[in-house]
């Protein structure tokens, strides 16, 4: 057996800084999520912090239009965080847990490539994340200035149970290598 | 760090001992039983051996970071400044005294630190000991840098010399003999004062010979009188001279070791080992020790490459199966191996981030780890001991510091990892931890680490905690095998009994991340800050050192990016952790914010929680005072919602407004009712304060409990009253809310001032026996619409950008003005008479005054009519006219008085604009005056407009012959007797009604204003008007003809002479009553009295025969000469005519001939014509135009005649 990099959390941030998703996902071997869901919050809030060094470092040199943040931070040797940022204010983390799954050797061959992750592995993630969003943007009953109030202060989570679900299967299905470029 | 000897973890530089400098200092008095360089010779005190020394000082380099970039400067050395004595430590170790003479062989000596020496610390099996490292560090310098003075005084320069050049050679000699191969750099300072002498090359000389001193590289000069730039350059020209020469001698240690390593042999102890074990260290043990000396030369060369290649090497061996897998775990040796594997593995670290091989650096970290757990699990007590955790968070602390400490670069700016070094290749998969964080993520791992160290440590069991002093033998063995205690405490020290002195884990566990916190908040990572925060004040708490806690936690809570950004779960464990802290601190207003806010709902429901701010304080013990706390709604997630809302944007001064203070409880089910004692609301602006006092009601609550929506609206009445030296509305409620309600408080106030006044915010206060809290709603705007309550909970929304404030506008007039009859036109040469009607709407009587305003060009002076008042007249200005304060007195209510305004008779049409205001006061009210005005665009415009044809005609009487003579008196008749020629014309005027309704002509006349070039002139009207008067309708033409005789007063006179007449139509309006006015028209100028001979003609028609026409020409010559005309007259198929047809006129000065003709037209009711007539002057050749006069008319082509229908003749 060894272990690979899967999805431990997938957060979704509006424009407040506002938490709008968390979905916290179990961890080999134990198959329990690695932290408490308290400690995901915090740590997604703490890549807010980079999101905010990194905008502004971006509008600066002009660069990074596509919204990928690619690796915000490694929080420790086995949690690092990912970020991508929408135009329009919204942030996908995904906090992947490098030995969050078990494989057994057999199964090595299809996507693994040893430990570590390239970039742009992610994107997949990102774009599955972001075209769930933009579903749930299209619904109708869907106010995002609810979400996102202008006011910059907070706003409500998603409640939308397709939404979630989504997310669920993003997280619960990523593979590290596939999709990859 | 801290657990490794100084000495293996410093980052090695050559040495380099400077003496003889300045005061006796630093003294050296260790190992006194090695060689002592020692000298006579005093010390060089002058000013400039003082800078120099101070030089050397600057440039030590032993504390520089450790990067490439630092040491390439001038602190290349550490440098040591000693007097003129100096003791190196003893090469080789004494004979143990025990074995004086060996049967066999002759012993040889080694090094004292050697594990072949016995005495020393590492003999017989050990590996290393720091001390060596410490020796070539601290001891033996790879230079010895001496300094005298070099005198400049001829009569002592040759006993000097020698003296010098004595103690050189001694101290050679001393250095040769101690077996280190230090270099000798001797430095000659220049005595100041004396001038250079010619003999100083030659005495150099003289030195350099008889000390065998190389003049390039060890014996410096320092000429006199150098300026500090000098002397600076001087020191750096020393060090970087003898820079490769102290490298060289590393080297050659290097080679030594190399040496030594390449023989493979182990060379014999002096004497074999007796006490404890027989063995001895292995070969591969040596190789260790040469490797790891190899490693540190080359880091003393700063040479790290070839240091990681031998400190890897060195590793390898050690880690591998012939050495520490060969010494068995319960010995000592077993634990200083694996402190060396550390020290290898530091070193290694250090030397990957000099170069910034920052990701192979993580990887190295990481191996390293990884190895020592295997190592640990397989030989030692396993990875699962409180000991390897506290060697974890060692580890993950030296990176940290180690990253520290080589300052890269990079992470000077906000970089939170580095990229991966040009070494990895594009593409290769990298961990995220592999990206080297900085330093901050590194303590904070440790301090993870150091949580889960306590974790195992509170698990051990209680019969290992004891003392040694207190268990038993057997458990005290037992214990040995269970527990790690490699650079970590016994059991009983890491987790003590109660009552017992041992580890501070939460103190360790603080301290480390005290260290991250800095880290984090430099890069700007204030989010992660406020995470670590609260993990340091959680173990702050464990300590319970509840003081610090509060600390760190009441400005976390105030401030925390999470509490603004609806991260709800880190805000409630703050505010949970606080709320211990606090209660333990005895910060009582700590702990009533905490609750407060704690009350939304919006946090998790703790079913054992009281919620209920009334206990708050129970059983707080610690309280030092009675709390009084302030809330600001904006700073705290508070469960209370306020709104303040004026149902309309707008009101008068005088009205009743209705406003509502809304409050909504967002708190969760379980919670308490709150009562508030009195709620504040304040205004900015014109408004007075309102309090709401809390009455407690046996009614309310089940009445409110009855609403489906938890909405209670009540209305509350309020009373003028005193509320801390502020007049304040006040009233009264029931201030009890409870959760998930709404409740609603409607006032109607009166307003009382003009203004903007807007509710600014609402504080409730709440005081109780125990505690005072206020808490301060400030109105803001908002994006959502706020809502008016109805009764049965009809909302209404109010869409206004700012619900809670007013428009207070003034007093509104109800004095109405407003004119009456008046005429929908005015024309001009009409005087104007206004009727201002002013009607009273108050309620009460008004005393009104008025003032009236005509403005626009040349307004004329107006004038206004009261009732019973006299007339009043202004001044005419050019500006207008303006009347003011005419007092109308008093008006009754709903009463009425009319004022007339009359505006003279206007000779121009003109448009001016009228205003009237009107100031008045009602009779209860005398001081507040009230305006009201109105204007009124007044045009007007004149009634008629006419043109104007001036014929001439014929005049009946004859014409004064030259050759009659009248004998009048004319002396006695008036002397303005006309004798000249006679004239008559006719002035048809043709004049148009402007007006809009029909006007009543009653007469129209024209009247000769004046006349020049000596005429005189009569006029008669031809047409008379009705009695009535002529009804003119709008936009109709009307025609009025009048004969206008001249006659020149000397008959002499030929001159031009010039007509001034005007026409003026006497006119009124079509109703009773209406005055007469008269418009004059101007008339152009008229040209009268030619001297020209002129043609008239002239038609008649005749009474015997029905349908002849007479048709007469009559030529008039007025000049002095005798004309000649001819006259033809052609004939027409229009008519038949008798008369002369071609003829020849003569016309003598002063006379008039007419030509007669009779016409048979044979048409009838028609104008016939042209008649070709043609007159013209023989002499000029000139024809003459015939006028026509009436009954003629004027073609473009000729004349044509009327010829009457039949019936008419």
């Amino acid at each position: 057996m060894t272990t690979i990099p899967s999805i431990a959390c997938l957060g979704v941030i509006g424009k407040n800084n506002n938490p709008l998703h968390i979905s916290i996902f179990p961890s080999a071997p134990t198959n329990t999520p690695l932290r408490t869901p308290l400690q995901f919050s915090l740590l997604l809030a703490s890549t807010l912090d980079i999101f905010e060094a990194r905008s502004k470092a971006n509008t600066t040199t002009g660069g990074g239009l596509s919204g990928d943040f690619g690796l915000l931070h490694a929080v420790d040797e086995r949690l690092a965080a990912y970020g991508f940022e929408t135009n329009t204010g919204v942030r996908f983390v995904v906090v992947v847990d490098m030995r969050g799954r078990a494989v057994s050797e057999t199964s090595k061959g299809l996507g693994v490539g040893g430990l570590g992750l390239r970039d742009g592995e992610m994107k997949v993630v990102f774009r599955a994340m972001q075209a769930a969003y933009v579903k749930l943007l299209q619904n109708p009953f869907y106010e995002p200035d609810e979400h996102s109030p202008p006011t910059g202060r907070g706003g409500k989570k998603i409640t939308s149970r397709k939404f979630v679900e989504e997310m669920k299967k993003i997280g619960d299905t990523w593979m590290p290598g596939v999709g990859g470029s | 760090m801290d657990g490794y000897a100084p000495a293996y973890v410093a980052h090695n530089i050559p040495l380099l001992v400077v003496s003889g400098l300045g005061t006796q200092s630093e003294e050296h008095t260790r190992l006194p039983q090695g060689p002592r360089i020692a000298s006579e010779i005093p010390l060089v005190e002058s000013e400039d051996a003082l800078t120099v020394r101070r030089h050397f000082k600057d440039s030590d380099g032993s504390t520089l970071a450790w990067n490439s970039r630092e040491y390439g400067g001038r602190n290349k050395f550490k440098v040591k400044l000693v007097g003129r004595d100096y003791t190196l430590p003893v090469r080789n170790a004494q004979f143990p005294p025990s074995q004086a003479t060996s049967p066999t062989s002759k012993p040889v000596l080694h090094s004292a630190l050697s594990p072949l020496s016995p005495g020393s610390s590492v003999f017989p099996d050990g590996l290393l000991d720091s001390k060596w490292i410490e020796k070539h560090q601290e001891l033996v310098p790879s230079a010895y840098l001496s300094f005298y003075t070099f005198t400049s005084d001829p009569t002592l320069s040759t006993l000097n010399d020698n003296q010098l050049k004595t103690d050189i050679n001694s101290i050679k000699g001393i250095l040769s003999r101690s077996g280190y191969k230090t270099r000798l750099i001797v430095a000659l300072l220049s005595e100041k004062s004396i001038v250079q002498s010619p003999d100083v090359e030659e005495r150099l000389a003289n030195i350099r010979k008889a000390t065998g001193l190389d003049g390039k590289t060890s014996l410096f000069f320092l000429p006199p009188q150098s300026s500090p730039v000098e002397l600076k350059a001087f020191v750096e020209t020393i060090i970087s001279t003898i820079y490769p020469i102290c490298i060289e001698y590393y080297r050659d240690l290097s080679k030594h070791s190399r040496r030594k390593r390449n023989r493979g042999v182990v060379p014999p102890p002096t004497a074999p080992p007796t006490s404890g074990t027989s063995q001895t260290l292995s070969s591969h043990g040596w190789n260790v020790r040469y490797d790891f000396k190899l490693g540190v030369f080359a880091e003393f060369r700063q040479e790290m490459d070839s240091a990681v290649r031998s400190y890897e090497s060195g590793y390898e061996v050690l880690l591998g199966l012939d050495v520490l897998e060969a010494i068995a775990s319960w010995s000592p040796r077993w634990n200083e191996a694996r402190l060396l594997a550390d020290i290898f593995a530091i070193r290694i670290l250090r030397c990957l981030l000099w170069n910034v091989n920052s990701t192979a650096a993580v990887r190295r970290w990481q191996s390293h780890r990884e190895r020592m757990r295997d190592f640990v699990d397989r030989r030692g007590k396993g990875s699962a001991t409180y000991g390897w955790e506290a060697w974890e968070a060692r580890w993950a602390m030296v990176m940290g510091e180690l990253i520290q400490k080589a300052s890269i670069s990079e992470f000077g700016s906000s970089a939170i990892f580095l990229a991966t070094e040009k070494t990895i290749a594009i593409g290769e998969r990298v961990e995220p931890w592999e990206y080297l964080h900085h330093p901050g993520y590194w303590f904070r791992a440790a301090s993870k680490h150091l949580m889960a160290r306590r974790t195992l440590a509170l698990e051990i069991p209680e019969e290992d905690r004891s003392p040694p002093g207190y268990s038993p033998a057997s458990q005290i063995a037992s214990k040995a095998y269970t527990y790690d205690t490699y650079l970590c405490p016994e059991p009983h020290e890491e987790s003590p009994l109660p009552g017992r002195e041992g580890v501070d884990h939460p103190l360790l566990i603080i301290e480390a991340l005290s260290k991250a916190i800095p880290e984090f908040s430099r890069r700007g990572q204030l989010r992660l800050v406020q995470e670590l925060q609260i993990l340091s004040a959680a173990e702050s708490m464990k300590r319970e050192a509840w003081d610090d806690a509060v600390k760190v936690l009441r400005p976390l809570w105030q401030k925390m990016s999470y509490r603004s950004e609806g991260w709800w779960n880190a805000v409630e464990d703050i505010s949970w952790a606080l709320r211990k802290a606090a209660a333990c601190a005895g910060d009582g207003g700590s702990v009533l914010a905490v609750d407060w806010e704690l009350m939304n709902k919006c946090f998790t429901h703790h079913t054992s929680w009281h919620y209920d701010l009334s206990k708050s304080l129970d059983g707080l013990d610690t309280l030092k005072a009675k709390p009084a706390v302030v809330l600001h709604a904006n700073e705290i997630t508070s469960f209370l919602s306020a709104s303040y809302v004026f149902e309309y944007p707008e009101g008068n001064v005088g009205e009743h407004c209705s406003s509502q203070l809304a409050f909504t409880s967002n708190a969760l089910a379980t919670a308490a009712p709150l009562t508030i004692s009195e709620i504040r609301l304040d205004f900015d602006g014109s408004m007075k304060h309102l309090v709401l006092k809390h009455k407690p009601e046996a009614v309310d609550s089940d009445s409110s409990e009855m609403r489906p929506d938890n909405l209670d609206l009540s209305m509350v009445s309020l009373s003028e009253g005193m509320h801390n030296d502020r007049a304040v509305l006040t009233g009264e409620a029931n201030l009890t809310f409870r959760p998930g309600q709404t409740r609603v408080f409607e006032f109607s106030s009166m307003l009382r001032e003009a203004g903007d006044a807007n509710a600014a915010s609402a504080n409730l206060s709440l005081a109780t026996d125990q505690f005072d809290l206020e808490y301060i709603h400030t109105f803001q705007q908002t994006t959502m619409p706020d809502v008016w309550w109805g009764k049965r909970g009809v909302k209404k929304r109010i869409v206004r950008p700012n619900p809670s404030s007013i428009t207070v506008l003034p007093k509104p007039p109800k004095l109405e003005l407003g004119f009456v009859n008046m005429e929908s036109q005015y024309y001009a040469n009409e005087r104007m008479l206004l009727k201002l009607e002013v009607l009273n709407g108050e309620d009460v009587d008004s005393v009104v005054s008025l003032d009236v305003q005509l403005t626009g060009e040349n307004a004329p002076a107006i004038s206004i009519e009261t009732n019973d008042l006299d007339q009043t007249s202004a001044e005419n200005t050019e500006t207008g006219s303006d009347l003011a304060g005419t007092a109308l007195g008093k008006i009754a209510s709903a009463g009425t008085r009319v004022v007339t305004i009359s505006i003279p008779a206007l000779d121009v049409p003109a448009t001016y604009e009228l205003s009237v205001k009107a100031a008045y006061h009602l009779v209860s009210d005398i001081e507040t005056p009230v305006y009201c005005s109105m204007s009124m665009q007044l045009e007007v415009i004149n009634p008629f407009e006419a043109n104007y044809d001036f014929s001439p005609r014929i005049h009946p009487a004859p014409w004064p012959s030259l050759f009659t003579h009248d004998e009048g008196d004319d002396e006695n008749q008036q002397g303005t007797q006309a004798r000249g020629l006679a004239q008559k014309w006719c002035l048809t005027a043709r004049y148009a009604s402007f007006a809009t309704e029909d006007l009543i002509v009653d007469d129209i006349n024209v009247e000769v204003i004046g006349s020049n070039g000596g005429i005189e002139c009569y006029t008669e009207k031809l047409v008379a008007l009705p009695g009535s008067g002529l009804r003119v309708a709008p936009k109709s033409l009307e025609e009025a003809q009048f004969d206008c005789f001249t006659q020149k007063l000397s008959l002499d006179d030929r001159g031009t002479a010039t007509l001034d007449i005007s026409l003026a139509i006497k006119w009124r309006r079509d109703s009773e009553g209406s005055q007469s006015n008269t418009t004059i028209l101007a008339v152009p100028r008229l040209l009268v009295s030619s001297s020209e001979p002129r043609v008239l003609a002239a038609v008649s028609y005749s009474t015997k025969i029905p349908s002849m026409v007479h048709f007469d020409v009559t030529i008039e010559n007025p000049s002095n000469h005798f004309l000649t005309f001819g006259l033809t007259m052609e004939p027409s198929e229009k008519f038949a005519f008798s008369g002369t047809k071609q003829s020849t006129l003569q016309l003598v000065p002063l006379s008039r001939r007419t030509v007669k003709f009779r016409l048979l037209p044979s048409v009838r009711g028609d104008w016939i014509g042209p008649i070709h007539c043609v007159i013209r002057d023989r002499y000029f050749q000139k024809v003459l135009k015939i006028a026509p006069t009436d009954g003629l008319k004027q073609d473009k082509e000729g004349l044509l005649v009327w010829v009457p229908p039949e019936e008419d003749l």
